[in-house]
């Protein structure tokens, strides 16, 4: 069986943010991810899909912290994508941790939502699920590539309430729109997804994070010039590098104090605290309200989540440099 | 250098017109247009006017698309924009509905469905063509139904299903 080569200065830094308990998070790199799903209640009722599914022989075990969704157990050989279910859009493929930014988000029906990195459409199409079809949620993507994916995964999840846009993120507040919520579920190192794809390692480095996170802290202060007055943003990544996170949640606090950090409670799921410090760098106290998911604790995939809330305070546009 | 520069400046115009005429194709449909679009479906599938009080409809010269009433309220001309909605069927002689707008509303159609048995499901999801139906429908576009699941849309001719599934959508080896 092929062995999984993890870079050392990967493993030196987990020791520095994990100390002795880093040996548990490397070995959970290394599991297989569980197969997980989410019911599509815009087209099907889940108690049939329930029923259908189980009569293929899968065992399902509830996610705590979303509706409809489950693990898939005993699949056997079954090609999950190869089913008639799948076709008909009745469930979305969606790993577990991936439905948490959503959730924390909260988005209602009515209401205007911007997705800045919208592509390939997993968290939007749970988006508009939760809204119901209705209001509207302004999907953005600068790849086009991707944006075709993005159609394609929002035409058979039967979502009407998208508006698909093609722009680079930063550049979304040059347009006088503004809205309720903002996802900003940013391009990161990924690292938390290496139980799902092992190539993740071959293009990680120190540079790499580094670079990335010069770009989230262009995306979060365009994003955030968007968002109404008592709004909601959600900051999430699927790595857990804190360049990547928790400092891009500081460096918008000192940019912007009409943004609070606040501590989202998901039901469930077991998260730990937002880092303070990192590497002689110090980090604003209310960072500790983030939440960072780690693959040992639920058997999941790598995430992190930051819930903003923006006061009522007048909004001052921030240049980006 | 100097050259370049005027190169990239065409191209820029070229990519800037290019935009524009996407914008300026995709409009709303009015109360008329939509009136006279929901009653080809009345017609044809006797899916009622009343399904779609809720939605939106959005044309290009080509294309229908239905989307949220709240869709409106967004001045998406301040927007690079790639799509709104679901794409909902496309133009042509007769109004062709495209698979997801099946899925989507066609339980609510009450005529010109074609039920399908286990077999032919299988055969129609991989993306052959059904022949030797004797199926009591009109011919011209009709839904295809698998028990409670409308599966799509399929050109009914001479006992013949033409598939019209999506080559992305199919399934070669259905469980």
């Amino acid at each position: 069986m092929r062995e999984l080569k993890i870079p050392k200065p990967f493993l030196d830094r987990y020791n520095e943010i994990l100390g002795d308990k880093s040996s548990e998070f490397i070995d959970y790199c290394k599991k297989p991810l569980r197969k997980s799903i989410r019911i599509n209640t815009i087209k099907a009722d889940p108690k049939i899909i329930i029923k259908q599914i189980k009569k293929k022989g899968w065992t399902l075990k509830k996610i705590p912290w979303c509706n409809n969704s489950y693990w898939v157990d005993n699949w056997g050989e079954t090609p999950i994508g190869n089913t008639i279910e799948h076709f008909m859009g009745h469930f979305y493929v969606q790993e577990a941790s991936s439905m948490i930014p959503p959730v924390v988000l909260d988005p209602q029906p009515n209401e205007t939502i911007l997705d800045v990195a919208a592509a390939p459409g997993s968290k939007t199409t749970q988006m508009a699920e939760m809204m119901k079809n209705t209001g509207v949620i302004v999907a953005n993507d600068p790849n086009l590539g991707r944006i075709r994916a993005l159609r394609f995964n929002l035409d058979k999840g039967g979502v009407v309430n998208t508006i698909v846009n093609r722009k680079d993120g930063a550049a979304i507040n040059r347009t006088n729109i503004t809205f309720d919520r903002i996802l900003l579920d940013a391009p990161c190192s990924a690292e938390g997804t290496i139980r799902k794809d092992w190539k993740v390692l071959n293009h990680w480095g120190e540079k790499h994070i580094a670079s990335l996170s010069r770009i989230q802290k262009r995306l979060i202060l365009s994003a955030t010039d968007n968002l109404k007055d008592g709004g909601t943003l959600v900051y999430s990544t699927c790595t857990l590098a804190p360049e990547e996170n928790e400092e891009v949640i500081s460096f918008l606090l000192d940019k912007k104090p009409e943004f609070e950090v606040v501590k989202s409670n998901i039901k469930g799921l077991k998260t730990r605290p937002g880092m303070t410090t990192w590497r002689k760098k110090q980090y604003n106290e209310q960072v500790k309200n983030c939440a960072r998911i780690y693959p040992q604790d639920n058997d999941s995939e790598g995430f992190f989540v930051a819930k903003l809330r923006k006061s009522f305070e007048p909004n001052k546009k921030t240049k980006v440099r | 250098m100097i050259f370049c520069g005027k190169i990239n400046q065409k191209q820029k115009n070229i990519k800037q017109r290019k935009i524009t005429i996407v914008i300026t194709m995709l409009q709303f449909v009015n109360s008329k247009k939509k009136k006279e679009l929901t009653k080809q479906l009345d017609e044809r599938f006797g899916i009622t006017k009343e399904t779609f009080n809720d939605y939106h409809f959005i044309e290009n010269d080509e294309k229908f698309w239905i989307c949220s009433q709240d869709t409106t309220s967004i001045d998406f001309k301040n927007l690079r924009t790639e799509g709104i909605g679901m794409l909902f069927a496309r133009k042509g002689i007769t109004l062709k509905p495209t698979t997801n707008m099946i899925q989507l509303f066609g339980n609510q159609a009450a005529k010109n469905i074609v039920e399908l048995n286990e077999e032919q499901k299988t055969r129609f999801l991989s993306g052959l063509d059904i022949s030797e139906l004797d199926a009591n429908v009109d011919s011209g576009y009709v839904i295809v139904k698998f028990q409670d699941n409308y599966l799509g849309c399929s050109l009914y001719k001479e006992g013949t299903l033409k598939n019209q599934i999506p080559k992305a959508r199919r399934i070669k080896k259905l469980y």
